[in-house]
């Protein structure tokens, strides 16, 4: 953003501004501009930071954040339209505002003065554009999903692999038998049908190895396909012989089915959280309960455990006066922020969630107004993982969370997002990341919900990480952890 | 006057299975350090065609490749450049082709019938196997080993297919099957490269330039001498006439000009030198071999239970061919059936009399049997069932 948004105008045409101009003075959360409220003129912020929100669905959703320097107004000046956003301070701002009719009179008044004015509105609102620009055009496409047919030939599929899967799907005829018409209990059958999904994956991950998929590529030359090509085709025979158990199970269908055409968006983790069991037929509610027990659903309601205990821990660096910052990236609907900012120490907090998807923005902002924090807790849409890499509009953070999202982003993107996360600190601040390891739930979660998963270890994430993290493992995760230094 | 000393084209080191003693560079000379760079040589066009064939499914790119070799490279214009390219590399006969040398080449190959088939198990296979170096691509995957049989089988179908009259012009059965043969070689290169088995700076590229020259003389000059030492009589057109056959078909399976033979004589000397300068047969060697040999009841299918005295006979062909030095390398079995084939021999001249008189060829018709089945399991060659619908060849 500009330090000086005006630079064209000269000395004299400052002067000559300012004998329109008066300053005022905010205080937090004060609402300085509303939406759709006739716009008096124009406004430069001077000191502190205001935010700019618009509603969507009747909450508020934050668009941007900006500080000293920062023009507002100029779009509603030029084309004399109600203001399309509201402009909130977001701490203590002051500012000045430069009366529109009085402003048309000086500009009419000095034609020089005029069009260095326009100019600058012009370089301003085109620089804009053309970030807009950028952004849009570099966001990843939702991903497609692959045929997933034709990968391999039918030597290429180990009898060992063909009999395990008719194995599971007999086991699993059993079950349904012994429930639907034997009327046996749920839990009674319940070890067979857990038996029978975890050998599948056990089954599936054991032919994704290194060495039985060379085996695979030499089975039929023929068929040209190498390592790579060999797993696509192993994985898709293992889906499409699994497919309607699989879909049974509520959870599973709906990871699958990424309705946002995201690979785990805010419904299915919430699913995963919620943890009740629910599917189709009898079987569907054992599938699901297998399913939710697997290391990598328990990872992710550990994640939600860490992220509030951090919560607690970074409070106490705050009052109700002067409240810590924290940033939930890749938020969702931000439940770990909404439980927090209602309990007793809830009030120290200042927290932003920010994430692309507006459907989770727009049920955050209403359970957080239902709920009565609605000061304490912002939805802001934002791209956390942009390449270039370009700030996030927050002030400095006391704390950044980014969970669930790296093993769903290549290298440069995973670098992106930990290198936003972290330049969002303020000295001291602490960023707390978790990374999908190459553990035993991959092939279920690349192969059967057909996500594109980029899981790594130790040393990879190492790589990408800020220097001076510490990497520790905690279930199907890594955690990492890393601290702002202060200045000496 | 002294020729200028001819430099290696690579200035990559030999690979160390390139052991060349003082002995191997005095009979050899120059063409010791010719020979260095090859090792390392594979062969670019059938590369790049099988990584286009791997992003396309297995039966699309077979069938794209099938049509081109069926019917050129204009009736595959939507496959990918380096099929294309593959496919009209074929297609350019080279100037010293003689399509009458061909013919009789074929034909002396198909007179010897199940003679050759019998050079072929117990000569020519077992000499590839011995090399160390190049059978490490059939033995880093289990699953070739236990393949004996049909390996056996297929490479029979192979080489009858290139003896066949007109079998390489294109389109044919054999210029088909040669062309499969070579992609397929470009493709264990891919995966022995994908994995973390190869040792590059024991054995160099895999299956190299190097490799693929000695394994095709292992189908022109080796089988000479050795059809004469069971007793078939060939005039010197006729293996003038073999070594012409197996020089195209080294072509179109992609060994590089320099290092195929034009002569029954410059194919020794090459066949010489490789033999004498690589390592010693290892458990590899010995495994495949012993893999072959015991492959010999499964041909007879229903009747395998007459067949334990073939595995005998096999170790004793194979021991007089390859003599007693890489006979006893491979853990080749002494019996008397290395006597009885120097016997025999003085039989086989009466018989080939019979056939240069002409009339169905008894020796031919046993080999068509056994790999038309009649005598063992259908040979199963990976050729879909396109390629054996085409009628006759196209030239």
């Amino acid at each position: 953003m500009s330090a000086n948004p005006l630079a064209p105008l000269t000395p004299s045409d400052w002067s000559l501004l300012r004998q329109h101009g008066r300053v005022e003075r905010f205080s937090r959360d004060a609402v300085i501009l509303p939406e759709g409220a006739a716009t008096p003129g124009l406004l430069v912020l001077r000191e502190g930071a205001v935010r700019v929100e618009q509603l969507r669905g009747g909450v508020p959703i934050t668009l941007a954040r900006l500080g000293p320097g920062e023009l507002l107004g100029e779009m509603s000046f030029l084309e004399d339209c109600p203001a399309s956003a509201s402009v909130v301070a977001d701490e203590p701002v002051t500012l000045e505002r430069f009366d529109r009719a009085a402003l048309h009179l000086a500009l009419q008044s000095d034609p020089g003065f005029s069009a260095r004015f326009y100019q600058s509105l012009a370089v301003l609102l085109a620089g804009r554009l053309r970030e807009r620009s950028r952004t849009r055009g570099e966001a990843p496409p939702s991903p497609a999903r692959d045929p997933r047919h034709g990968l391999l030939s039918a030597r290429q599929i180990p009898a060992s692999l063909s009999a395990g899967v008719d194995g599971f799907r007999r086991a699993l005829a059993d079950a349904e038998l012994r429930l639907a018409r034997r009327h046996e209990p749920a839990d009674a059958v319940w070890p067979t049908v857990r038996d029978a999904c975890d050998g599948v994956v056990t089954l599936l991950r054991a032919h994704l190895r290194a060495d039985a998929l060379f085996d695979a590529g030499f089975a039929d030359l023929g068929a040209f396909r190498d390592p790579d090509g060999a797993a696509a085709g192993i994985g898709a025979y293992v889906f499409r012989h699994t497919f309607s158990a699989l879909m049974s199970s509520a959870t599973a269908a709906r990871a699958y089915a990424r309705p946002r055409g995201v690979s785990e968006d805010w419904e299915t983790g919430a699913l995963i959280h919620l943890a009740e069991p629910d599917g189709e037929g009898a079987l569907g509610p054992l599938v699901d309960r297998w399913f939710l027990a697997r290391p990598w659903c328990e990872a992710r309601r550990a994640a939600r455990r860490r992220t509030l205990d951090a919560l607690r821990a970074v409070s106490v660096r705050g009052d109700p006066a002067n409240p810590a910052q924290v940033t939930l990236l890749a938020s969702g609907v931000g439940d770990e922020a909404l439980e927090f900012a209602q309990s007793p120490e809830g009030r120290r907090l200042r927290i932003t969630c920010v994430d692309l998807d507006e459907s989770a923005l727009r049920e955050g902002a209403l359970r957080a107004s239902e709920g009565g924090v609605a000061d304490r807790v912002r939805y802001l849409r934002g791209d956390v993982a942009p390449v270039p890499v370009s700030a996030l509009p927050v002030a400095p953070q006391d704390l950044v969370v980014l969970s669930g999202l790296l093993e769903h982003l290549d290298d440069d993107r995973a670098r992106a997002a930990l290198r936003v996360a972290f330049d969002a600190l303020g000295p001291g601040g602490a960023l707390l990341a978790t990374q999908l390891d190459d553990g035993p739930d991959r092939a279920l979660l690349e192969h059967l919900l057909g996500w594109p998963l980029h899981p790594r270890g130790e040393d990879a994430l190492r790589d990408l990480a800020p220097s001076g993290a510490e990497i520790s493992r905690a279930g199907a995760d890594l955690c990492l952890r890393v601290t702002k230094g202060r200045p000496t | 006057m002294h020729a200028a000393p001819i430099e290696p084209a690579s200035p990559s080191p030999p690979p160390a299975r390139y052991r060349v003693t003082d002995a191997i560079r005095a009979d050899h000379a120059h063409r010791v350090d010719l020979l260095s760079p090859w090792f390392h040589r594979v062969d670019p066009v059938a590369d790049a065609c099988v990584r286009a064939l791997s992003a396309l499914r297995p039966r699309q790119g077979q069938g794209l490749l099938d049509r081109g070799l069926a019917q050129g490279v204009d009736a595959i214009p939507q496959a990918p450049m380096a099929l294309r390219t593959f496919v009209a590399s074929l297609e350019e006969l080279p100037l010293w082709v003689d399509r009458a040398q061909l013919a009789l080449g074929g034909r002396v190959y198909l007179r010897a019938g199940v003679l050759g088939l019998l050079v072929l198990a117990c000569g020519s296979l077992p000499t590839i196997y011995a090399c160390p170096a190049g059978n490490k691509p059939l033995t880093l995957s289990r699953r070739l080993v236990a393949m004996a049989p049909r390996r056996l089988l297929e490479t029979a179908q192979f080489v009858h297919e290139v003896s066949a009259p007109d079998g390489l012009c294109r389109g044919a059965p054999g210029h088909r099957i040669t062309a499969r043969v070579r992609l397929i070689h470009a493709q264990m290169r891919r995966l022995v490269l994908r994995s973390d088995r190869w040792d590059a700076d024991r054995w160099g590229a895999p299956i190299n330039q190097v490799d693929l020259a000695y394994t095709n003389l292992q189908f022109s000059v080796n089988p000479l001498r050795w059809l004469e030492m069971l007793g078939l009589r060939m005039h010197p057109e006729e293996r003038d006439a073999l070594v012409h056959l197996w020089r195209y078909a080294g072509h179109l399976m992609g060994v590089d000009p320099t290092l195929l033979a034009s002569t029954e004589a410059e194919g020794r000397r090459l066949a010489d030198l490789i033999a004498r300068a690589q390592d010693p047969p290892d458990d590899d060697a010995r495994q495949l071999t012993h893999a072959l040999m015991n492959a010999a009841p499964t041909l007879l299918g229903p009747h395998a239970r007459y067949g334990g005295w073939t595995v005998e006979m096999s170790h004793g062909l194979a021991r007089h061919l390859l003599g007693d030095p890489l006979a006893d390398a491979l853990d080749l079995r002494r019996n008397g059936w290395d006597l009885a084939w120097r016997a025999l021999r003085r039989a086989i001249p009466g018989v080939n009399a019979v056939q240069r008189r002409g009339g169905p060829a008894v020796l031919s018709f046993v080999y068509e049997q056994i790999l038309r089945g009649t005598l063992s399991a259908a040979p199963h060659f990976p050729l879909p069932e396109s390629l054996t619908a085409h009628g006759a060849p196209t030239a």
